[in-house]
């Protein structure tokens, strides 16, 4: 055995900008993503 | 996912084979009792020494920000995330863009355990904007 290691690499950030929108993302996890395409989506018709 | 620091392996390794007393298992050396830290880097950090820390003042202290809850515990081998339950964030007022390259969790003192490069890094924050990390982003595991 050795002590290489593989430098790991992080997702789950984001830059906003003064406003709070997204300027970059390294992605954001997923489940925000979702929950804020769900906030975002008009309600379905009923049939 | 992220990667250990050298000094925390031998602390680790130390306290789990026979290295004290007669055959003993040798000590642990605790790394502090208060929160936990996130600490920002404009360079790489590497198993032997933690990157060039992002500079003080302007929406960033010294040593980074103490994590803002307990993880849940490792069981069976379990991995460990964090942060826990909010975000970690940084308002950049320092008058000029920041790099942010890696990030390392270390002890309230300053003590480093884990370290890891951000995905596309380096990461250009410029000034007025914020830089986060998501609830659960970083997984640390041994296995």
């Amino acid at each position: 055995m050795n002590d290489e290691q593989t430098v790991p690499v992080l997702v789950g950030w984001r830059v906003l900008d003064p406003d709070g929108n997204v300027v970059e993302s390294g992605p954001w996890p997923a489940a925000e993503l979702q929950a804020a395409s769900v906030a975002g989506d008009p309600p379905a018709e009923e049939e | 996912m992220a990667a250990i620091d050298r000094t925390m392996v031998s602390n680790i390794l130390n306290a789990t084979t026979p290295t004290g007393t007669s055959g003993a298992p040798g000590s642990f050396t605790a790394v502090g009792g208060t929160a936990m830290k996130v600490r920002l880097n404009s360079t790489s950090s590497t198993a032997a020494a933690a990157g060039t820390e992002i500079s003080s003042g302007g929406g960033y202290t010294t040593g980074g920000q103490a994590v803002p809850a307990a993880s849940s515990a490792s069981s069976n081998g379990s991995s460990v995330t964090l942060p826990a339950s909010s975000a970690l964030s940084w308002t950049n007022s320092s008058g000029s863009s920041w790099s942010i390259q890696s990030m390392d969790l270390t002890s309230s003192a300053g003590t480093r355990c884990w370290f890891g490069d951000f995905n596309g890094a380096p990461v250009s924050v410029a000034n007025g904007n914020t830089f986060q990390i998501a609830v659960g982003a970083v997984t640390i595991s041994l296995t």
